[in-house]
């Protein structure tokens, strides 16, 4: 097992330099330069290229490269082209409030994913189970853009009872429409997982004597149905949950919420490479570290994997 | 039965989340509206920098107006006096004397002196501030030196005395008033910006109406009144700038209350022009932008004038501004926006005139028309004003390409020049003709500089070389008319209108007004009323 968790740690490490590496060389190549949002509407050459030179820009990739690196393991995410405010001083103001928008979004996609599961799985082919379904359907194939637009014009412009952006200094309601927006997708898978895991595991002889054993409905699903239902569950939240970063950044622009993901984007539009380079690391970071999290969650709920861990597959 | 005993906890909980999405109390202090003596602001994105040197967008533009001031500044218009209280400029125009008023205090108390001018435009320029705006200022003798560090001081800067600011340009160049009203050219206090250094932007030390108080980013950015303002105190407690980025989120919180000003967005318009609540605080004013297309006029077949003519003409410019600009602009006869002097009153716009156009086309030797693939940004409100360009220009046989593109890529393609025509617009930097003209058509600009069309007619050139070194208000502005009307003559763009400013206020602000330059409102007129029916 310990062999198992030093090669989760070790590819960890490669990624997160493999995402550095992509993520430099791809600003490096896309079309558009830094200096253009600084200078604003006119600027001679020569200003540019004296800018340009400034910042470091004129440099060959390789080198430019060098000196992020250098930084990096200085703890240096440098300064925004533009505001000139250090990216990590940023970044920390704005993370909160996507993990606050991501939380949220689980908890929605959890509530309502599984016990749509579970009420879909009771009453198996039933009225109920086929709403579900349309319903889970209908969530798994909308784009975020799509849910977020529907559910601000319904709730925000039609009956008015949501505020339609904005952060609100952190009132309650301004959360609901973003964190509903970006956890019904998962709700949505999550209710069709949760579905059939039951399904399956309701067909084991142990439900059966459960159910023998004068056992009420609710203890056996609580209790000995879920239980084994949960593993894939935990695999789809864990996933979800770095998933809701990236998604973050469309919910956030259409609802105005001001976090990491609208961060990205404008540093994106702006091509404030500082900003991006930091906003990505710390993406990727969160990402590969639920994924890591999830790894070791598996081996912790499931003893199989521990005794084949042991076994030498990674 | 046992099913539905286990449905129920779920019913209740599913119930308590019903009601927790339905409370009303958050929704009601949405609509609460502002009671206190400050005005609130909405800008559109959370300003860029607060230090003048990195403050290049308009949020900060704005921001920096209240908080700092310049030598001069904006009144309308106009340049009128504001740290300096008087100056001359000697007769080739080279020579700039400020005499500093004597009863200026930084926010932090100490006295304003001319070496806080002299230190603040050092400070623009320095290599180490690294200001993507030092070409407000480069103009000064010996600043480009000083740019690239081969000097410790600009040569063209002196204060002979405490209150006496000597300012001499490398050449004449009369605009330069203009520039010093510029947010870049605001003067920082010395012993806080260096206490700073890079995050002085977040803690902003001018002599401005408007104290800095606090910065919450992305939210909001509070300024207290100035009660030791020279000019007066202002009579408000202060200002509030909300940062909105969502139009809809800003018309609530409007409607509400919320905010006493507010850009109403291209959607809202004809509602505000029609709704009797809403319509008595709408305030519409000429804008000083020019929106156009730039024909590459080093690129056949645009290289010849006829068919650039027949471009314009091939328009419909009214009907256009009319139904997709929801009349938010007004036609344009040339580049300069009519409210600078220079703009020229009594000629006609290029009218629409399809037939002429297509008669052009015959003439040029192209009957049967040709492909031109037209640039712009791919911004939604782009869309509709590029489709109709493209209807109109097939009407008279064209093959139009609009080609839209994400701004950064825009802005790559523009500056790689290989393209028939972009569309555009040009924002004034400063409220002068000159602003319209030398950077957009001097041949000297190509490109990046300004000159998209990569227009060039020496006669121009010279027009505005002898402008710029001219003092007399008048012969400037005859030596503008004329350069503007060469380039009507040569149409090197297809010319479309100058835009209009459309904000509404707040039932409880008096003496509010639109400004034609951003950064010309102080906030030293505002009066709050306390009671509004």
């Amino acid at each position: 097992m310990g062999r198992m968790i030093l090669n989760r740690l070790a590819w960890f490490v490669v990624v997160m330099i493999g995402i550095t590496f992509l993520t430099n060389a791809i600003i490096y190549l896309i079309p558009g330069d830094p200096v253009d949002t600084l200078v604003g509407q006119s600027a001679t050459e020569e200003e540019r290229a004296h800018l340009r030179e400034e910042l470091g820009l004129d440099e060959p990739f390789v080198v430019q490269y060098g000196t992020y690196l250098n930084r990096l393991l200085h703890g240096d995410l440098g300064r925004s082209y533009l505001t000139r405010r250090p990216v990590a001083e940023s970044i920390a103001e704005k993370f909160p409030k996507t993990m606050e928008l991501a939380l949220a979004a689980m908890i929605v996609a959890v509530v309502f994913g599984v016990s749509a599961g579970i009420i879909s799985a009771v009453f198996h082919r039933r009225t109920i189970d086929t709403a579900a379904l349309i319903l889970a359907v209908l969530g798994i194939s909308s784009p975020v853009f799509i849910t977020g637009l529907a559910l601000r014009y319904l709730f925000a412009d039609r009956l008015a009872v949501l505020p339609a952006a904005g952060y609100g200094e952190g009132a309650f309601l301004f959360l609901v429409l973003p964190a509903v927006t970006l956890g019904s997708r998962s709700a949505a898978y999550l209710a069709r997982i949760t579905r059939a895991s039951l399904l399956e595991v309701f067909e084991q002889d142990y439900i059966r004597t459960a159910r023998a054993k004068g056992l009420s409905q609710g203890a056996v699903i609580l209790k000995h149905a879920m239980a084994n239902a949960l593993l894939p569950l935990i695999t789809l939240v864990g996933i979800d949950f770095a998933n809701y970063l990236s998604g973050s950044v469309i919910t956030e622009t259409i609802f105005d919420w001001p976090g990491l993901g609208r961060f990205a984007l404008d540093a994106i539009l702006r091509r404030d490479i500082p900003s991006l380079q930091g906003v990505v690391l710390v993406m990727a970071l969160v990402f590969a570290l639920s994924n890591l999290a999830v790894d070791l969650l598996y081996l912790a709920i499931d003893p199989r994997l521990r005794r084949s861990g042991e076994e030498g597959a990674t | 039965m046992g099913r539905r005993r286990f449905l129920l906890p779920f019913l209740i909980l599913l119930g308590a989340m019903g009601c927790g999405l339905s409370g009303t109390e958050n929704v009601a202090s949405l609509s609460s509206s502002n009671t206190d003596n400050v005005v609130h602001l909405s800008v559109s994105s959370d300003p860029l920098s607060l230090d003048p040197a990195h403050a290049t967008d308009d949020p900060s533009g704005r921001l920096v107006a209240f908080l700092y001031d310049g030598l001069v500044r904006f009144e309308g218009v106009a340049i009128v006096p504001c740290l300096a209280e008087s100056w001359e400029i000697d007769s080739p125009g080279q020579t700039y004397t400020f005499r500093l008023r004597q009863d200026v205090r930084f926010h932090n108390g100490r006295r304003l002196t001319s070496f806080d001018v002299i230190h603040s435009f050092h400070r623009l320029l320095s290599p180490a501030v690294n200001s993507p705006r030092t070409w407000v200022l480069d103009r000064i003798a010996g600043a480009s030196a000083y740019k690239e560090g081969e000097t410790d001081t600009i040569r063209g800067l002196s204060a002979p005395n405490d209150y006496t600011v000597v300012i001499r340009l490398e050449e004449p160049f009369a605009p330069f008033l203009g520039l010093l009203a510029m947010p870049a050219a605001s003067v920082v206090c010395p012993e806080e910006a260096e206490r700073w250094g890079e995050d002085f932007s977040e803690h902003p030390c001018g002599t401005g109406p408007f104290v800095f108080s606090s910065w919450r980013h992305d939210d909001r950015v509070e300024l207290t009144a100035n009660n030791d303002y020279f000019g007066g105190a202002p009579h408000i407690d202060g200002i509030t700038v909300h940062v909105t980025p969502e139009p809809q989120t800003a018309l609530v919180k409007y409607r509400s209350g919320r905010l006493d000003v507010f850009e109403v967005p291209e959607t809202e318009i004809s509602a505000f022009r029609t709704e009797p609540s809403l319509n008595p605080y709408l305030e519409t004013a000429p804008g000083l932008v020019t929106y156009y297309v730039a024909l590459n006029n080093q690129r056949a077949p645009f290289n010849d004038p006829r068919v650039r003519l027949a471009l314009n003409l091939a328009l419909d410019g009214e009907t256009i501004l009319e139904t997709v600009w929801e009349s938010r602009g007004i036609l344009a006869n040339g580049p300069i926006p009519p409210s600078l002097p220079g703009h020229n009153h009594t000629r006609p716009p290029i009218p629409y005139d399809p037939e002429r156009a297509r008669a052009l086309l015959v003439e040029a030797g192209i009957p049967d028309g040709f492909p031109i693939t037209l640039l712009r940004n791919a911004r939604r409100s782009q869309l509709d004003t590029c489709d109709c360009l493209e209807a109109y220009w097939e009407e008279i046989g064209l093959d139009v390409n609009v080609i839209p593109l994400e701004w950064s890529a825009f802005r790559a393609a523009l500056n790689d020049g290989d393209y028939d025509a972009a569309y555009l617009n040009w924002v004034a930097d400063y409220p002068d003709a000159e602003n319209f003209l030398a950077p957009l058509f001097y041949s000297e600009n190509f490109g990046s500089a300004g000159n998209r069309a990569y227009y060039s007619n020496p006669r121009f050139d010279r027009l505005i070389e002898e402008a710029v070194r001219t003092s007399d208000a008048e012969e400037w502005i005859e030596l503008y008319h004329q350069a503007e009307e060469q380039v009507v003559r040569d149409v090197p763009w297809v010319f479309l209108w100058y835009a209009t400013q459309n904000f509404a206020h707040s039932p409880r602000l008096r003496n509010y007004q639109i400004q034609p330059i951003f950064n010309a409102e102080k906030g030293l007129n505002w009066i709050i009323e306390e009671e509004v029916d």
